[in-house]
């Protein structure tokens, strides 16, 4: 395993001159909020750990008393079990106002569950040894080469070694593409479902004995919907795939010269890549969670499932149609290797899940007052103070303009946070924390084949406090039992993991433990435990910092997903309504309905997003654009992990993250290359310098995500955040929207390259 | 006098810039000093896009311009790698090594007034270690041997993209150029 860019800048991350480095109180906040339009431009006060905590205790105290709990709006996150400390303080202390809902994985966080029985990260993919058995494979929206290098990249040059073709379907001719692909097609941004259709529709339409297409056995045999012969019981025999797909159901037929005029694939490239995608066997397609990350997006996990089942490509070697992102990038099969338990048990937030409200929408829900509860329903919020911890959100939610107000109504916000990122800048008081490396490490799994234990490099520098520190000290004042805030301490919980770490057995019929931990080894870490006998020695793991399962071409770990499924559905069936895997899928429809945004779907009709393509018109069917004529498409890029290490200059100034334009679009805006352009539509407007590049469609902007909001004087987005561009529109069942659409122009203003700007340097 | 080389394979970089960034920790190099970069060229219109990427940085040249026009003696080879070194408390700060040099690997440091530019990691090299754009390369596109070994490999180039002859002075980066380029 090597570093990435962004690992060799840790150093700028940790002990940079813009470290925060001691407790601080925006200068004109007072009680009741003071100037709120101040936050994110006032300055700041030093002030002592003492009187920051006295402070965030009593805010929390009052604003309960007066206004209930649900009035503090907590924004913790569970970080392998590490963080979610202040979820501890506040469930013990009455309980806060949550959220749920997708932020990344777009609608296959909810839909795949009542689709095929399973939610999972790997999805469907198959072992990552296994795609050097696929004839063909699709990079749908998938860019590992930016976003997950280099292990999936190994994984798909083996592949391609192996004799694989790649095809790259992508709104950009992306570096994965221009190293591996053989191929590539151009689509739009979040019309993904218009040429999966049409693909379905081709396939339809050429499918014969002599060159068959499409698995007719598995589709009879596994699923339900496709056509009225296999529907699921009760559902209506019209509202089946094929006769939707045909135009049976709406007079519409999915035809690739249909889809083409929405997703921007040629007609012909569509026909080629059906067949191709039809008669090779197998195929292997990985989508990114992007393709999903839309309003009402339901509707691509559908077509991608059907397609799937279409084809057959699911349960045998080499072919699954499957998400692959992340940690799990190319990566399929149940974890070889994981750590055990902290030995924390979370406290239940004493207010009910029931009163929650969406990550999609609960920016508006502090402004307005009232929030989506359901079908029908909305629930009224008053909310005072919202709280940071284990959060960037401001900047990597959709709609960070009205976040910002959000941010700028209520009494009190308060960040710990050990850099100014976007949450830390538009509070009150920020609480200055320690960096992993110098708290008492980290035990992290989620990778098939590895875990890896971080471990504490240095001590805090200036005043910073581990988030625990911090949770004890605001209980002691809130008068919670400090057991309950704190039960395990970081450290043993640390041990508690690499304690119950299992690994698998080598011939696969189960785990085992991993690690040897002697008597020595629990005294000199100072925890309390049991000597153990396992595979590697403390001191070895200690020494490598990570473990990696050895794998072999063949070996035992080899994993083909839903193969006993495949196989024999009627005694391995999936976890569905029925069993099957669901083309129609009734559970889905259900769900988004009594979400209470829209109306639910059970098979792939597309339904466009609020900003999506056809948005950029004002007569679609004229082909009249718009007065935003252009999508602006968001996308990972290799300068941070989301919002974090932005701030490093090393990585500012080898990552520059333009604005990145085709020259179809540039030349008549009478843009250049290294222009300062803004980018703008009714949210907000960002100012970037201009990249003219042929790589990327035409009709299309894209611009790198995770950097943090900084408002200029206009009001203007200089720091380059896409979700300045955002809108507020949810979906069921808890789907974010990242699409949106902008105009593009000159602006007069210079702009200086981000590496060169000041850096939030406070103290 | 020994003689080490590198080799960059342009069909397996990713563009990842973990050499550059690897570079800036390990030698402490403020915004606007480096000592690599990867470059990105297009050719094409959309979607027929070609799309390469290129290193560069110090070629550690068998007959380098830099050391040929240093007044002082600073700019050194050095016996038993052949990378080229800049002798910090020889240099003058005067600037001929950065305009002989025909790849633009030398600069002049605005705050030390010293030249700079890679050594080789040559304090890393005495340990038994790897120039650091080496060791961390993550598509292990990047390597550092002795030349004779990348004389004898068919394929290589010392010349890419605009780069003048290598007659010139003999660098010793070895490209081996992207399928389909126009070398």
């Amino acid at each position: 395993m090597r570093a990435c860019a962004r690992g060799h800048a840790q150093r700028q991350q940790v002990a940079g001159p813009d470290r925060l480095k001691y407790p601080m109180k925006r200068t004109h906040w007072e009680h009741g909020g003071g100037d709120k339009s101040l936050r994110g431009r006032d300055t700041w006060e030093r002030i002592s750990w003492d009187e920051a905590l006295d402070i965030v205790a009593s805010e929390i105290k009052i604003s309960k008393e007066k206004y209930g709990p649900k009035s503090i709006f907590l924004m913790d996150e569970n970080f392998n079990n590490q963080g979610g400390e202040i979820f501890r303080v506040l469930g013990l202390y009455g309980g806060y106002m949550s959220k749920y809902g997708s932020r990344s994985r777009g609608a296959w966080r909810q839909a795949m569950k009542p689709i095929l029985g399973y939610d999972r990260k790997y999805h469907n993919q198959n072992d990552r040894l296994d795609l050097v058995k696929a004839k063909l494979i699709l990079l749908w929206g998938s860019n590992p080469a930016w976003n997950s290098y280099p292990s999936a990249m190994n994984n798909l040059i083996r592949a391609k070694e192996a004799g694989a073709k790649i095809i790259a379907i992508d709104p950009m001719y992306t570096t994965t593409a221009s190293v591996i692909a053989d191929e590539y097609i151009p689509i739009r941004p979040a019309t993904d479902t218009p040429l999966l259709l049409a693909m379905a529709y081709v396939m339809l339409k050429e499918d014969s004995p002599e060159k068959p297409m499409i698995d007719w056995d598995f589709l009879n045999r596994c699923t339900v919907g496709f056509d009225s012969e296999h529907m699921p019981e009760g559902a209506d025999p019209k509202m089946n795939f094929k006769d939707y797909v045909l135009g049976n159901l709406d007079g519409l037929p999915k035809t690739p010269e249909w889809a083409s005029k929405i997703c921007g694939t040629p007609v012909d490239t569509i026909y080629r890549l059906a067949r191709e995608v039809g008669l090779t066997k197998p195929v292997t397609a990985l989508f990114a969670w992007n393709s999903a990350r839309a309003d009402k997006a339901t509707h691509v996990c559908l077509a991608q499932m059907t397609l799937a089942a279409m084809t057959g490509n699911m349960g045998i070697p080499g072919g699954a149609f499957s998400c692959s992102c992340q940690e799990r990038s190319t990566e399929g099969g149940p974890a070889l290797v994981a750590p055990g338990s902290t030995g924390v048990t979370a406290i239940k937030n004493p207010i009910p899940n029931s009163e929650r409200m969406c990550a999609n929408e609960h920016w508006r829900a502090i402004l307005t007052g009232k929030y989506t509860a359901g079908q029908g329903a909305k629930k009224d919020l008053d909310c005072h103070i919202i709280y940071h911890a284990h959060s960037n959100i401001v900047s990597q939610t959709a709609n960070t303009m009205e976040s910002i107000e959000a941010h700028r109504k209520v009494d009190f916000v308060v960040t710990h946070q050990f850099l100014l990122n976007s949450c830390a800048m538009f509070s009150d008081v920020v609480l200055p924390i320690t960096t992993p490396w110098e708290r008492d490490g980290m035990v992290l799994g989620g990778a098939r084949e590895v875990m890896i234990w971080t471990q504490k490099v240095i001590d805090p520098l200036f005043e910073a406090k581990d988030d625990g520190w911090i949770a004890l000290e605001l209980g002691k004042r809130l008068g919670l039992d400090p057991k309950e805030v704190e039960p395990v301490s970081l450290k043993q919980q640390n041990f508690n993991m690499l304690a119950g770490a299992k690994v698998a057995k080598p011939d696969n019929s189960g785990m085992e433990t991993l690690l040897t931990i002697t008597a020595e080894d629990i005294k000199a870490m100072g925890v309390e435990g049991e000597p153990q006998k396992g595979r590697i020695t403390l001191s070895e793991l200690r020494e490598a910092g990570s473990y990696q399962v050895p794998r072999k071409m063949d070996d035992a770990f080899y994993y083909v997903n839903n193969k006993a499924f495949r196989e024999d559905p009627e005694k391995n069936p999936l976890k569905t309504r029925d069993g099957k895997l669901q083309i129609y899928c009734g559970e889905l429809a259900e769900m988004v309905t009594k979400a209470g945004w829209n109306e639910g779907k059970p098979i792939a009709i597309y339904e466009p997003s609020v900003e999506g393509y056809e948005a950029t018109f004002s007569d679609f069917e004229k082909g009249i654009k718009g007065k935003y004529p252009l999508q602006v498409c968001s996308v990972h890029v290799p300068r941070g992990a989301h919002g974090n290490v932005s701030n490093s200059l090393w990585l500012r100034e080898a990552f520059p993250i333009p604005l990145l334009m085709n020259p179809a679009d540039a030349e008549p805006r009478g843009l250049k290359e290294d222009d300062t352009v803004k980018v703008f539509n009714d949210h907000g407007t960002v100012v970037r310098r201009l990249h003219v590049t042929e790589r990327v469609m035409p009709g299309v902007v894209m611009l790198g995500e995770g950097s943090w909001v900084q408002l200029n004087e206009d009001g203007y987005d200089i720091g380059g955040c896409p979700n300045v561009l955002t809108g507020t529109f949810p979906s069921g069942p808890d789907i974010e929207s990242f699409v949106s659409i902008a105009e593009v122009a000159k602006y007069d203003k210079p702009s200086l390259p981000d590496a060169l700007w000041p850096q939030r340097i406070i103290f | 006098m020994s003689q080490k080389g590198f080799r960059y394979d342009m069909n397996k970089c990713l563009e990842c810039r973990a050499c550059v960034v690897s570079c800036k920790d390990k030698n402490d190099l403020p915004v606007g000093v480096n000592f690599n970069s990867i470059e990105e060229r297009e050719r094409g219109k959309f979607p027929d896009v070609y799309v390469w990427f290129t290193l560069k940085m110090c070629r550690h040249c068998s007959k380098p311009a830099c050391v040929e026009k240093c007044p002082t003696g600073a700019m050194t080879k050095d016996d038993d790698t052949g990378m080229v070194y800049v002798k910090e408390d020889v240099c003058i700060g005067c600037g001929m090594c950065a305009k002989a040099c025909p790849y633009g690997a030398v600069q002049i440091r605005d705050d030390k007034k010293k030249a700079a530019k890679c050594d080789g990691c040559l304090e890393l090299q005495r340990r038994g270690e790897l120039p650091v754009c080496v060791a961390s390369c993550t598509s292990r596109c990047l390597t550092y041997v002795d030349v004779d070994e990348l004389k004898k490999e068919d394929g290589l180039v010392r010349a890419v993209n605009d780069d003048v002859s290598p007659n010139l002075t003999e660098p010793n980066l070895y490209y081996k150029p992207k399928k389909g380029m126009k070398a």
